[in-house]
């Protein structure tokens, strides 16, 4: 059985469009730079694609970042369960952005099929009013196999797109609390959305990003059951020395929407979170490491051979050698 | 393959926008579902943005005829030329030709099975990498039968 091939489903040969030649990546910059879209969205794609000179080219231009929270907020990370309306919020905050000078990209992650190693990315279907005019920019991206709700080389791609000069970027993945905490190790503010139908409020009080998160907004505040919601958030909130506002807003009827608007303007990063996002930002670059080894691939299948145990492939891909 | 599937035109109903994009999904492509009335500068600024290799368009009630050939014309105006283009839909076969003259490589009609998709981007694909014109840019003799 082939290894997983992300999003490929490539011809036998295993070409790509990104094998095809074609303008060299300083050149696709050059064009990004001068706001050429296309060239931007090929650039992208090789950086995503794992090209090596392309992944060089972003390695020379990522900012440096510094983890005491001083850094003025560009990178906006929105995250919450399915189906709460992260897309529609996106959708405004976006617009309004653009509409006051931001250039604006979004980044929508989805989940990869481990089975096919495909994607459905359908996040932009609800950006109907960023989409009407063409100043925000939008790309969709699949995980590709990695954990923690974001996508494999979204780093590489976030800095590709600061260098490009656009002075807002808003990551929009699926968080479902526990788990998927990535986020946290790429924006500099994290966004929480949540709806209605939250359960109890021993659900509230979990650990995760709620943790980390620097805003908390219940959206669908028309729907019964959001008022009660973001009560007994901003309850479990409390019981933290820094505790994150929340916002309830309604993206439908566009209630409470210029207070979150205002909310962001100035959202201050959460105090007492910089040890818990350096510890992910450590796992992440693990995990990236273990993933780009040429290795990985192989001890997979050898591991699904009953060949060796998961600890054992560990170790190796701990071990120095090829990468 | 990144495969951008749109709904051009005033259609309400997207169910076989949706099989296909799952099957496509379930194949190994990744998948852009644009939604529902989007207009024919709006599907452009998508592909270009989402760096499509492939350009998928659905229409019920008609619009093919105006909007097929308007959305061919401005993927080749904004310098979209590689991008395989295929329809679906209701469309009447005397429409077919003109539309396969215009840069519509493929054209899947009701009744059309995901596999038959599948194995028209796999063709067009190998066509692609074999340097064979297949974009809606390029010479637009070759068609799926």
């Amino acid at each position: 059985m082939p290894a997983m091939r992300w999003g490929s489903a490539r011809t036998p040969s295993g070409a790509g469009r990104e094998s095809v030649a074609a303008d060299s990546e300083s050149d696709l910059f050059s064009a990004a730079k001068d706001g050429d879209r296309r060239a931007l969205g090929r650039l992208l794609s090789l950086v995503e694609s794992g090209q090596p000179a392309a992944l060089r080219l972003a390695a020379s231009v990522i900012p440096p970042r510094s983890d005491d929270g001083s850094s003025s907020a560009t990178v906006f990370g929105i995250t919450g369960p399915p189906g709460v309306g992260k897309s529609c919020l996106v959708d405004h905050i976006a617009t309004a952005w653009s509409e006051a000078g931001r250039s604006v990209s979004v980044l929508c992650v989805d989940p990869s099929s481990s089975l096919s190693g495909g994607a459905l990315l359908a996040d932009r279907m609800r950006m109907t009013e960023s989409g009407a005019s063409d100043a925000v920019h939008v790309r969709s991206m699949a995980t590709r196999g990695v954990s923690g709700g974001l996508a494999a080389r979204i780093h590489a791609m976030v800095a590709v797109l600061l260098a490009c000069g656009r002075d807002r970027l808003i990551i929009e993945t699926v968080g479902a609390g526990q788990a998927e905490l990535g986020i946290a190790t790429l924006a500099d503010r994290i966004i929480l959305v949540e709806g209605p139908d939250r359960g109890d409020s021993i659900q509230a009080e979990k650990a995760g990003i709620s943790e980390l998160c620097d805003l908390i907004v219940v959206n669908k505040s028309d729907l019964p059951g959001a008022e009660q919601a973001a009560d007994s958030l901003r309850s479990a909130a409390s019981l933290d020395s820094n505790p994150p506002p929340v916002v309830l807003v309604s993206a439908r009827t566009g209630a409470g929407l210029d207070d979150l608007m205002a909310s962001l303007q100035e959202l201050p990063r959460r105090a007492d979170a910089t040890h818990a996002r350096a510890r992910l930002r450590l796992l992440a670059a693990l995990e990236s490491s273990a993933l780009s080894d040429a290795r990985f691939e192989e001890l997979v299948e050898s591991m699904a051979a009953g060949d060796i145990s998961a600890a054992e492939a560990a170790r190796m891909l701990g071990q120095e050698g090829s990468s | 393959m990144r495969v951008v599937i749109a709904k051009p035109g005033l259609d309400g109903h997207d169910r076989g926008a949706k099989v296909i994009a799952r099957a496509l999904r379930d194949a190994g492509h990744e998948v852009i579902y644009t939604g529902l009335r989007r207009t024919p500068e709006e599907i452009v600024t998508i592909v270009e943005d989402e760096d499509a290799d492939v350009l998928g368009l659905s229409s019920l009630s008609g619009a093919h005829d105006h909007l097929f050939p308007r959305i061919c014309d401005l993927l080749r105006t904004r310098g979209l030329d590689d991008v395989i283009v295929f329809g679906g839909g209701i469309i009447p076969s005397s429409e077919r030709p003109s539309l396969h003259d215009d840069g519509v490589r493929a054209i899947f009609g009701p009744g059309t099975t995901t596999s038959e998709v599948l194995e028209f981007l796999t063709t067009a694909a190998e066509r692609r990498d074999a340097g064979d014109a297949v974009g809606v840019g390029e010479d637009a003799e070759w068609r799926w039968a």
